[in-house]
């Protein structure tokens, strides 16, 4: 059985997604870390993301890519350096290996700017009677609204992946993930909202990873089934299989609450 | 006083000819690596932003043309596409300028000519479907961008739209068409997707009058091609901007 396990490669395994979700593919394939130090339990190969040469021996026989790695911070030329070139970088290693396919973190921050406005902006705040009904959903054919630097870096992968699946054949699912925290749970009504579960985090990307073939690109949101939730979890079914286990169903949150999973 | 319009990449031929189209109206100046003649200028590399940011005080429109195209390393496309339209951005928003107005690229939009009745249409075939039914490709359809250069131009859209959402600059896009130096579509593939000079500046002037309220848009330009299939009714709509040129002048 060990031979036949798919390698799957995870960068950024050392953030709290890309930890999650590597631990539980590691369930079931082969899983490495390209991470900039090692991490604990897997073999890693230790180099940063915006050096392509150092960074091409962690993709040698590797089936699949999963790439949460990210800058989150307020620099905006490490923004560009790492969001921009290192995810050029790793696409472009991976197709250089022949992968399969890629699985890119990309973030709901493409959209955040909906939020400003009616009825998303009474979601984030959990004001149930401001919200119509039937609720509405923004999907993946929405136009993008970002309204932050990270919002467009994460377009741009979106793009690079469309382009590589158009031109190279290389297959690219993109998750538009949702607030993941290391404590599992939302800080306030707007992270309630978007909340995604470490369980359902951890699903969405193995979902990802064992999509058939036939799934060329496509865009998907990453959240859980939240009761204030107003991003489409729909097409993420259809094409990936992906339903959530997890979701907060009242806010605030009731005394004693805890993650489920 | 006339309001000062900077053209980015003026040494280009879309960037010329907005030169001579504006200066009757604007006061126009360029900023790029290489000086035009005849217009006052700042010699400046737009991926370093010390020696471009200078050159937007006073500013209050940027129509930003100036590029890598085509096949070209990373790196040439990094500087030039991703930091370029970056520095440009937040210079004209330190600025405190109204507008930008970015060169973006029909090409965003080429993984459609993949498919029918699109792939015909750029082979220069008529497609099997009676007159008037083909669906125009529009700009809010999902992109489908084929090389790094169009993803580059999907970039500065969306970083546009952010610095638009955010700071509230006026950032509009226009996703060009093949506008050719003797203003006659090439080929047939062309022909589908080709923009005269009147019609691109048509868009252009279009753009930079547009009510400041206009926060943020995308447009195709393209002439009334018989071929034609990236929607302009949405430019017409916005905009005002009705082609007047076709292919069809030329033979196509």
């Amino acid at each position: 059985m060990a031979e036949t396990q798919k390698a799957v490669l995870v960068t950024g395994m050392s953030g709290i997604i890309g930890g999650v979700a590597g631990r539980d593919l590691a369930k079931s394939y082969r899983v490495s870390a390209l991470n900039r130090r090692p991490v604990e339990g897997f073999e890693t190969v230790t180099a940063d993301i915006t050096d392509l040469n150092a960074i091409r021996p962690a993709f040698e026989g590797v089936d699949t890519v999963v790439h949460m790695a990210a800058y989150l911070g307020g620099d905006d030329q490490q923004q560009l350096e790492v969001n921009v070139r290192g995810t050029h970088n790793v696409f472009q290693a991976a197709r250089e290996s022949g992968v399969r396919r890629i699985v890119f973190g990309s973030s709901g921050s493409t959209m955040h700017a909906y939020e400003t406005e009616e009825p998303f902006l009474a979601m984030t705040e959990a004001r149930l009677a401001n919200i119509p009904h039937p609720r509405p959903l923004l999907t993946h054919l929405d136009p993008p609204r970002p309204d932050s630097l990270y919002g467009a870096v994460k377009l741009f992968g979106e793009a690079l992946g469309r382009s590589f699946a158009e031109q190279h054949g290389i297959s690219v699912i993109c998750v538009r993930l949702g607030r993941v925290r290391a404590e599992d749970r939302p800080a306030n009504a707007r992270e309630a909202a978007v909340y995604l579960s470490h369980r359902d985090a951890a699903q969405v990307v193995r979902r990802c990873v064992e999509a058939p073939d036939s799934v060329k690109f496509d865009i998907v949101f990453g959240v859980s089934d939240n009761f204030t939730r107003f991003r489409d979890l729909e097409h993420a079914r259809e094409v990936i299989g992906y339903v959530p286990e997890d979701g907060i169903k009242e806010w605030p949150l009731p005394e004693g609450w805890k993650a489920a999973g | 006083m006339r309001e000062k319009v900077l053209i980015t990449g003026m040494s280009g031929l879309i960037g010329g000819l907005a030169a001579r189209t504006l200066s009757g109206d604007y006061e126009v100046s360029d900023i790029g690596r290489t000086p035009v003649d005849g217009w006052p200028y700042t010699v400046a590399d737009i991926a370093d932003f010390d020696s471009m940011r200078p050159a937007f005080d006073g500013v209050k429109t940027v129509i930003h043309m100036a590029a890598s195209r085509g096949n070209q390393p990373f790196d040439v496309h990094y500087r030039a596409n991703v930091i370029g339209v970056y520095n440009v951005l937040e210079a004209a928003r330190q600025a405190g300028a109204r507008r930008v107005i970015l060169a973006s690229t029909g090409a965003v939009v080429g993984g459609y000519e993949k498919d029918e009745p699109y792939r015909s249409m750029v082979n220069g075939v008529r497609p099997d479907t009676r007159p008037g039914s083909v669906k125009m490709i529009t700009v809010d359809q999902p992109p489908r961008p084929r090389c790094l250069y169009a993803v580059t131009k999907l970039w500065s859209e969306a970083i546009g739209r952010a610095y638009s959402e955010a700071h509230g600059l006026s950032v509009l896009c226009i996703r060009v068409g093949k506008v050719e130096i003797n203003n006659v579509p090439a080929n047939a593939r062309n022909a589908a997707v080709w923009c005269s000079h009147g019609d691109m500046m048509r868009l252009l002037r279009l753009c930079v009058a547009a009510p400041e309220d206009l926060r943020f848009n995308i447009f195709f330009s393209v002439s009334d091609n018989p071929l034609n299939y990236r929607d302009w009714s949405h430019a017409h709509d916005v905009l005002g901007y009705t082609p007047e040129d076709s292919a069809v002048q030329h033979g196509y």
